[in-house]
């Protein structure tokens, strides 16, 4: 058992860490745990997420419309006195792209009426390929293996809205009046900049988000009060609660924002890998790195051995061929493995 | 902070556009200026020259790897030059913000809220200036480090800090043997 003021500091720790969107999936977890295990904390943690700035001090000596509509007024009159020199840059609208990894429920329903297929076009992309469409706006869409976009034959309404199952890469054409919306069974993007990458998988338990430049909203599609505004850099992962087996969490402690590490090339960063004929794991479990292992080279993966599930293994393949995909994966991490047709069967290595 | 408002701003030219961005963000860089400042047109001033340099150097915002760290580090340089004009001072050790429990969010005494905003208050400037970026502001630990050109493992050490002076000011309101009890569970 743990000691009381040890638990006191990781409960404080963990706290910190979710304040400042730097906890893992699997410290939210243990936070939840250590919460609701104790009323004194869980109330903390309550009384945190309640704080604002408190009207007595700030609203009333200070209203915000009032600030802003003066401030403007002064802003306004030194724009006019002082034109500026425009320069004439080269247009260099570095690619404003967000990168979104949904793995999701993947269930279709839009707003809870049945879809209308007559008015809508499917593509399903086969386990293995991946495949390239334009929308009737101009948008690309690159879909990857194993994955399926549900869209409208022409974009009639006042949004733009596609159904997403698996993960897909967007470039959305720019319009303002008609924003993007992209739908899974979990979460729903708005697209507020142009591209972003999108992963649904059924029956992954994680949802994330991965942001390089630009910005999304990413709404929650079972509390549509729950928005979150990516900023560059930031992968933003929700739990997906319906997994079976995982233990339902509450729904502050369902997601969690961290910044990715600084990447030079956008395709160094592992979320958009798959776009070059990547795959990136950087310390990912063997278990994930399976799935995507599977849906790389159409195969399907058992584990002999569960230990092995949760071995952490890094690597990046580009041309590999699966048979030099796992010899690579063996470098670092002691297994064997037997390809039969299209199963592989990953075993401990007898040492 | 919508990017489709900075791709008008950057490449329409678009003042209404620039309207809305001002409105949306002035506020909380408004606070921030004020931190510093502690003046009202000053604040607004340091905000403004902000804004002004952005509008004049449009044609580059899409550079602009995080536009919310940006502007915060140009009001948190404004702020400090305006300082050395007058009386130099050091910038963290000012604050003028406060934050207390939202009643209407949580169940909450009257004499707790206080007993909170208090605690809130009495914590080192620079611990509540992080508290507050993070808390009211929404910006991640990596943002607030990047502004306050500390390091991040400072941000949570001060966040740490925070919770803990919290935790001290609710702990009396439970009853006494309450979280024992629940411990022999």
């Amino acid at each position: 058992m743990r000691d009381n003021s040890t638990e006191y500091d990781r409960v404080i720790e963990l706290m910190a860490k979710r304040l400042g969107k730097t906890a893992s999936l699997g410290e939210l977890e243990e936070l939840n745990q250590l919460l609701s295990a104790n009323p004194s904390y869980s109330y903390l943690a309550e009384v945190v997420l309640s704080l604002k700035g408190n009207p007595e001090h700030v609203e009333k000596s200070m209203p915000e419309a009032e600030l802003a509509s003066s401030g403007w007024a002064h802003l306004a009159e030194r724009l006019n006195a002082a034109p500026a020199v425009v320069r004439h840059m080269r247009w260099k609208w570095v690619a404003a792209a967000a990168v979104v990894i949904l793995i999701g429920a993947g269930v279709y329903r839009w707003k809870g009426e049945p879809v209308q297929t007559a008015m809508y076009r499917s593509t399903q992309v086969e386990y293995g390929k991946k495949t390239m469409l334009v929308l009737e706006d101009g948008t690309q869409v690159w879909l990857n293996a194993g994955s399926r976009l549900l869209y409208p034959k022409a974009f009639t309404g006042k949004t733009r809205e596609v159904q997403l199952e698996g993960e897909a890469f967007f470039d959305v054409a720019e319009n303002a009046r008609q924003p993007f919306f992209v739908h899974t069974g979990k979460i729903t993007v708005r697209v507020l900049g142009t591209r972003f990458d999108v992963k649904a998988y059924k029956g992954d338990e994680k949802i994330s988000a991965t942001l390089i430049s630009g910005k999304i909203q990413v709404i929650m599609n079972d509390d549509p009060e729950k928005k979150i505004l990516l900023s560059p850099h930031e992968k933003l992962t929700v739990v997906n609660g319906e997994v079976k087996g995982g233990a339902i969490v509450e729904n502050a402690l369902r997601y969690q924002v961290q910044l990715l590490p600084q990447a030079d090339r956008p395709e160094t960063v592992a979320e958009t890998a798959w776009m070059d004929n990547k795959m990136v794991f950087t310390n990912e479990t063997f278990e994930d790195v399976a799935i995507q292992l599977e849906r790389r080279y159409a195969v399907h993966v058992e584990f002999g051995d569960e230990a092995l599930k949760h071995e952490h293994v890094s690597g990046v393949f580009e041309k590999e061929t699966l048979q030099q995909a796992l010899d690579i994966l063996k470098m670092t991490t002691k297994f064997n493995y037997q390809i039969d047709s299209n199963m592989v069967r990953l075993v401990a290595n007898q040492n | 902070m919508q990017p489709s408002l900075l791709h008008r701003i950057q490449f329409d030219n678009d003042e209404t556009a620039f309207r809305q961005f001002y409105t949306d963000n002035m506020f909380r860089l408004f606070q921030f200026a004020f931190t510093f400042v502690q003046n009202r047109e000053q604040a607004e001033e340091i905000v403004n020259d902000v804004f002004l340099r952005l509008w004049q150097n449009r044609s580059r915002i899409s550079q602009i790897e995080n536009i919310s760290v940006y502007l915060y580090v140009a009001v948190k340089n404004t702020a400090a030059n305006y300082l050395r004009q007058s009386k130099p001072r050091d910038l963290e050790a000012v604050h003028h913000f406060y934050l207390s429990p939202d009643p209407e969010q949580i169940l909450i005494t009257d004499e707790l809220r206080k007993k909170i905003a208090a605690a809130i208050d009495g914590l080192p400037a620079r611990c509540k200036l992080i508290f507050k970026l993070v808390k009211e502001d929404g910006l991640s630990a990596a943002e607030v480090a990047a502004i306050l050109d500390i390091s991040y493992k400072t941000v949570t050490t001060q966040l740490t800090i925070a919770l803990k002076k919290l935790e001290e000011a609710l702990r009396p309101s439970l009853p006494k043997n309450f979280s024992a009890s629940f411990k022999k569970k």
